[in-house]
């Protein structure tokens, strides 16, 4: 039964989640018939590997729900709080991840916990440039602590001098301050993260290897791309804007396009490799 | 080498802008009049470089000749009009601790943004595609055709051909003059945020008549979550919140041409420009004249005034959308209706989300204050209404309309904001600054 589960859960998650251009699977499955419990925390230690690499946690629930959430390696122990994750209440069948080498712990949030995760670095993703990340002390939000300071200000000024005025404007910058320390605080850990990986961004680092060496092999030949997504999609196509592209709109594509830079090769056959991407020399175009 | 280059681009846009302000009247000059040059120099740059790009001439050729149009529009006022007197006003006394305070968290993004922009590369999607992956392909004039029948036109295969080209012709330019593969080619970002903070630093010191307000004001707009990141991204919202606020702040000195040429810049930065902010724009004049005591045909030339500029600035672009039939917006889903929770939706990006974190809760409070003395002064009667149209036009046109899907999934929802942040920060200064007063001061 169980490892019809375990199969179920590769085949549902591996259909549905792509990361980077990447099919992922949850080949490990690491906690079988547990209860989920208020302020629980997973702890999970990703040993030697890079910080950076976006994996998938999933799990099914008593009623056979499968869920699932991204999220990213990082140098520190990660901590989930997974009583705040949609679906995790009543019985889990079973928990797993897409990577392997990982030691992990499931317990109750201590105030070491509370402490580490709110001081954590978030990582910047592809979606930094549209909305931060979260940060929570003893299962709060934050920028409750800096409101809940905001307005403590106001009227203790409001009481001390009768000024309203100065009360909002103190409170408010006072309780800005401190929103924005933490998240200087952050921005200056990405950059600190970066620099020591000599300012790669993991997701990319393959590409760039893989595009420095394709554009000599490609000489002024034309290329096109298939099975790539999101952020490195647009890499490739940022990178290259200097090698003649055709786009899979172009109706003849297939009598353009000498080169294919794709992740999935198939069964053709590939001239050069780096990492998860594959360049294919297309023989019908000469 | 790439950096001095794009100092020098920074330099010829400047004496463009420069030259063109003392063209049309200005007497003194000052930190706003320089940030407006460049402002004012990076648009003409632009627009004038895709026009000469579109009949055939090559960004080089095109920088060569609006090179010699700065220098010979600087030569001319130099010779021709009287010279403009240094206004420094502002920073004739010593900064105070507090403001020196204020200067050292302002400063910490600034720092920031310049080591992201020596070091990471660009890698947040939209400047892959629409922005620096389209200039790249200006540049290199290899995935790029201005005949609408090819694949290649506008970049297509790079975003969307809908995008206007301010940032795409800005950054080819620098690519052709420069290293065409490095990364620095979203500095423009940086240089548009100190625009945004001097405008900003300015208008509410003058105001409020309190520098340390002035600089409370840079620093609650810059510690916006996402600002940082949109400083040094790649991204055009950080153009449209530039030259909204340079429109405003134009319109409430009363200069109407110089208003249109903003609104105009506005518009080929990105799409909302024409769709959004223009008719906010609109209304900021609209308010300002029916408060002036002068004669109804006077109020007609200036707002007609506003108007013809920034619609002969942008008739080029326009002309050409229309003879290709390209779309004024990105296609989607059609129709203007209202959806389903967008209300609830909306109240949840502006109050409850790390993004903006307490931001809208606080300038909110503070323009229903500033709603209930709204009688005070004339500057309530104009800003206060326009903060209320323009988080009204953001709440339609993510609920009501196909923009609405940007909403659900939080993709541009915070940027959008952010846009439209700095009105509020001035309502908020100068709201706080005038609370007591029975009359305010302007």
């Amino acid at each position: 039964m169980n490892s019809i589960r375990f199969g179920l859960l590769i085949l549902l998650l591996s259909s549905v989640c792509s990361i980077s251009g990447q099919s992922v699977q949850i080949s490990n499955i690491f906690a079988r018939d547990i209860v989920a419990e208020d302020n629980q925390v997973l702890a999970l230690n990703f040993k030697d590997q890079i910080a950076g690499i976006p994996f998938l946690l999933g799990w099914i629930d008593g009623d056979n729900k499968q869920y699932a959430v991204t999220l990213e390696t990082s140098k520190e122990v990660l901590l989930i709080q997974m009583d705040h994750q949609t679906g995790w209440k009543g019985n889990i069948q079973m928990v797993g991840i897409s990577l392997q080498n990982v030691s992990f712990e499931f317990r109750k949030k201590n105030l070491s916990d509370h402490i580490t995760s709110f001081s954590n670095m978030k990582p910047m993703t592809p979606g930094s440039i549209n909305f931060s990340h979260e940060y929570s002390l003893a299962g709060h939000s934050f920028r409750w602590f800096c409101l809940a300071i905001g307005v403590l200000v106001m009227f203790v000024l409001l009481i001390t001098s009768k000024n309203l005025e100065k009360g909002i404007l103190i409170g408010f910058v006072i309780a800005w301050i401190a929103y924005d320390l933490r998240e200087s605080k952050n921005r200056w850990d990405i950059f600190s993260d970066l620099s020591k990986a000599n300012y790669e961004i993991a997701i990319l680092k393959d590409a760039d290897d893989f595009i420095g060496s394709t554009k000599e092999q490609m000489g002024d030949m034309k290329w096109t791309k298939e099975d790539l997504s999101g952020v490195i999609n647009s890499y490739f196509t940022y990178q290259l804007a200097d090698h003649a592209y055709v786009p899979k709109t172009d109706k003849s594509w297939q009598e353009k396009a000498h080169y294919v830079i794709t992740a999935q090769p198939k069964k053709r056959k590939v001239t050069f490799n780096q990492g998860r991407y594959h360049l294919i020399r297309r023989a019908r175009v000469k | 080498m790439i950096f001095i280059i794009f100092i020098a681009h920074i330099l010829i846009d400047f004496l463009f802008g420069y030259g063109l302000l003392l063209l049309l009247n200005r007497k003194t000059i000052n930190l706003s009049f320089v940030a407006e040059s460049i402002g004012i120099g990076m648009f003409f740059d632009t627009l004038i470089l895709a026009i000469l790009n579109y009949i055939g001439i090559s960004l080089n050729v095109g920088f060569l000749i609006f090179s010699l149009l700065s220098l010979g529009l600087m030569g001319y006022t130099w010779f021709r009009i009287e010279r403009p007197t240094w206004q420094g006003e502002l920073f004739k006394k010593r900064l105070s601790i507090l403001e020196w305070f204020f200067t050292i968290l302002i400063g910490e993004k600034l720092v920031w943004n310049i080591l992201n922009l020596i070091n990471i590369p660009t890698y947040f999607d939209d400047a892959l595609n629409h922005w620096s992956g389209k200039a790249r392909a200006l540049a290199f004039n290899i995935n790029w055709s201005w005949d609408p029948s090819s694949v290649y036109f506008l970049g297509k295969p790079f975003g969307h051909v809908e995008y206007p080209l301010f940032l795409n012709v800005w950054r080819a330019t620098n690519f052709n003059l420069g290293d065409p593969m490095s990364h620095t080619d979203r500095w423009d970002g940086l240089i548009i945020w100190l625009i945004i903070s001097i405008i900003l630093f300015t208008w509410i010191t003058q105001l409020t008549q309190k520098r340390v307000l002035g600089f409370v004001g840079v620093f609650i707009l810059s510690a916006l979550p996402i600002q940082s990141w949109h400083i040094s991204a790649g991204y055009a919202e950080i153009m449209i919140q530039c030259f909204f606020l340079l429109s405003l702040w134009s319109i409430y000195n009363q200069r109407m041409v110089v208003a249109g040429i903003f609104t105009a810049a506005m518009i080929w930065s990105k799409n909302e420009g024409l769709i959004i902010f223009m008719p906010l724009v609109t209304s900021m004049l609209f308010l300002v004249l029916i408060q002036q005591e002068t004669k109804l045909k006077q109020k007609a030339i200036t707002f007609f005034k506003y108007q013809i500029t920034w619609l002969l600035c942008m008739a080029p672009w326009l002309v050409f959308k229309l003879v290709h039939g390209v779309g004024l917006t990105i296609p989607g889903e059609r129709g203007i209706y209202y959806r389903e929770r967008g209300l609830f939706q909306m109240a949840k990006a502006l109050f409850d989300t790390p993004s903006s974190s307490i931001f809208w809760i606080v300038m909110l409070l503070v323009l229903i204050i500033g709603t209930i003395k709204i009688k005070r002064s004339s500057f309530l009667r104009t800003i206060v209404p326009i903060c209320w149209i323009s988080l009204a036009m953001m709440t339609f046109v993510f609920t009501c309309t196909n923009a609405h899907i940007f909403l659900s999934n939080q993709m541009t929802i915070h940027r959008s904001l952010l846009q439209i942040a700095p009105i509020f920060v001035i309502a908020f200064c100068y709201v706080i600054k005038n609370f007591d007063n029975k009359k305010a001061q302007v």
